[in-house]
């Protein structure tokens, strides 16, 4: 009797902590309804299919990189690249695509209803759209969840031959906190998780995020394992991932299992370490303590791309 | 798949073979052998090795362990070659005798009722245990990464005999030390459930002073 009466408490206190899951959301926070991304209100800043919808042919023979950023964040997570294009002037060779995930850079509501497909939907839509106006060089670039949403794609053979190179910054597919696995469980206990941004990040990242999409979230990366644990094919894509050696996302075992499980017609994809320990090292805007190192790093990656796409590695 | 199979009749058969040839001497103890299988929630499913050893009149029993991913998740696959190499302590406690004490409760079973037979079957054991991990990354880029761990986990095992020779377990398990993208391997989850089947190799006899429930 005493178990049960145990157990009955115990289902209570879950149902009360349960009942108390939505968070007070500032204002001026991303979660917000106020704060849209920039990408929402100026999208032809942003995407070069709401930027040229009758391309010339030297458009055409640009090469057209398509930035996804990660979970939670936004575009700005690749405003970096874009202040890197056109200060080096690379933006006679290339035109830089800033996709807004679905679901994000809008209220916690509309978050918290997205799934990883709502996520993916707008990678689809601008690869889509880009083609059918017959841009032929297109570049992947994804960071953090921006790299299981991509690969995935890659799995159900999305992209056709139009897609030429491949680059994953900090891909997650295990991730750091390993109490993601057990989400389908916690995660009605606890109804969203708090994080802790640095000053001004609340502009650009939601401060809370649902269980239900953390539930995504694991959903989807285990998909992307699964698929690499049975070979993933790119074709003739060329690939590239960097990983930050130290990473509180996304772990940096995550390497290993997509330079075990990516087979493209070049063979083996590569891979690089990063000592960094920042996850999307990429990004150091609003981080508060950035070092010579970091930028390193970060410039060592935008250089990368440069090489490739100025034609030397092609 | 069908590889486990093959290895697991072949095991058992080979088991009852020593059994039956291994000369009738009065052990005081019980020797299980067996297979066990953990499944990391979110990532692999590891199988592999289980020898139990039980003095017949104690509580505790002690035990070593192998698992892999090798005889699991990355059998043709892609999946991360890992081993864990594990030895654990279990205390046995008979969960039904408990409940009873609770409620007050006394009764009297003689040993055909099928009561008894259950509650006496059916025990409930903590266990902890303790090891090393190894992961392999069979790439010399991944060399900074750490692909080694000791391995320290608390387990509550539910367990049942039946047929007076098999043991079937269930466990639910909490790895202490997991990784977390600065410390620790990647590929090591905290909890895990695992299931084992072992198979007795020597059975203890009843001794002078022993009682029923000692065996």
């Amino acid at each position: 009797m005493k178990i049960f009466k145990i157990f009955t408490s115990f289902l209570l206190i879950s149902l009360l902590i349960s009942c108390s899951s939505e968070p007070e959301i500032d204002p001026n926070s991303m979660d917000s309804i106020e704060i849209l991304d920039s990408s929402l209100l100026n999208p032809a800043n942003y995407l070069v299919s709401e930027q040229i919808f009758f391309p010339t042919e030297e458009d055409l023979n640009k090469n057209v990189i398509i930035a996804v950023h990660g979970y939670s964040a936004t575009t700005f997570e690749w405003d970096e690249l874009r202040t890197y294009i056109n200060n080096n002037l690379f933006n006679e060779n290339v035109l830089l695509s800033q996709v807004l995930l679905g679901g994000h850079g809008r209220s916690y509501k509309d978050f918290k209803s997205s799934t990883y497909h709502d996520w993916q939907q707008s990678i689809k839509d601008e690869y889509d759209k880009l083609t059918s106006r017959g841009f032929k060089n297109i570049t992947l670039i994804g960071s953090s969840t921006g790299c299981p949403l991509i690969l995935d794609l890659f799995n159900s053979n999305y992209f056709g031959d139009n897609v030429k190179a491949c680059f994953l910054i900090d891909p997650i597919i295990i991730p750091s906190s390993k109490l993601l696995s057990i989400v389908n469980v916690a995660g009605p206990l606890l109804g969203y998780v708090e994080i802790d941004l640095d000053e001004g990040e609340e502009k650009y990242w939601y401060r809370y995020r649902p269980y239900q999409t953390l539930k995504e979230l694991n959903n989807l990366i285990i998909k992307v394992r699964k698929q690499l644990e049975d070979d993933l094919n790119i074709g003739n894509v060329y690939m590239k991932v960097f990983k930050s050696l130290k990473d509180n996302a996304a772990d940096p075992v995550s390497a290993v299992l997509l330079h075990k499980g990516v087979i493209s017609s070049f063979g083996k994809i590569e891979v690089e370490m990063i000592d960094s320990d920042l996850h999307v090292f990429t990004r150091l805007d609003l981080r508060p303590d950035v070092s010579d190192k970091d930028r390193q790093n970060q410039q060592k990656v935008f250089n990368e791309l440069s090489t490739y796409h100025l034609g030397i590695k092609q | 798949m069908k590889k486990i199979i093959i290895i697991s009749i072949v095991f058992l058969v080979s088991c009852n073979m020593v059994y039956s040839i291994s000369p009738r001497v009065h052990y005081t103890y019980d020797l299980f052998v067996g297979l066990n299988s953990k499944k990391s929630i979110g990532l692999y499913w590891e199988n592999g090795f289980d020898l139990n050893y039980q003095k017949i009149k104690s509580k505790f029993s002690f035990g070593a362990s192998y698992l892999t991913s090798r005889l699991g998740s990355a059998i043709y696959s892609n999946a991360i070659k890992q081993d864990n190499f594990l030895v654990y302590s279990d205390y046995e406690i008979n969960i039904f005798s408990i409940i009873e004490n609770e409620d007050k409760k006394e009764k009297v079973y003689t040993s055909t009722d099928f009561e008894y037979y259950i509650k006496h079957k059916i025990t409930f054991n903590p266990r902890l245990n303790i090891g090393y991990f190894y992961s392999d990354y069979e790439s010399e880029i991944f060399d900074e990464l750490r692909n080694t761990s000791l391995l320290v986990s608390p387990e509550l095992v539910f367990s049942y005999r039946f047929l007076d020779k098999i043991k079937l377990q269930s466990s639910f398990g909490y790895n202490i030390l997991h990784g977390d993208g600065s410390n620790g391997v990647g590929t090591l989850y905290p909890f895990y459930f695992r299931f084992s089947l072992s198979y007795l190799i020597y059975k203890g006899f009843k001794v002078d002073g022993d009682t029923d429930e000692d065996i």
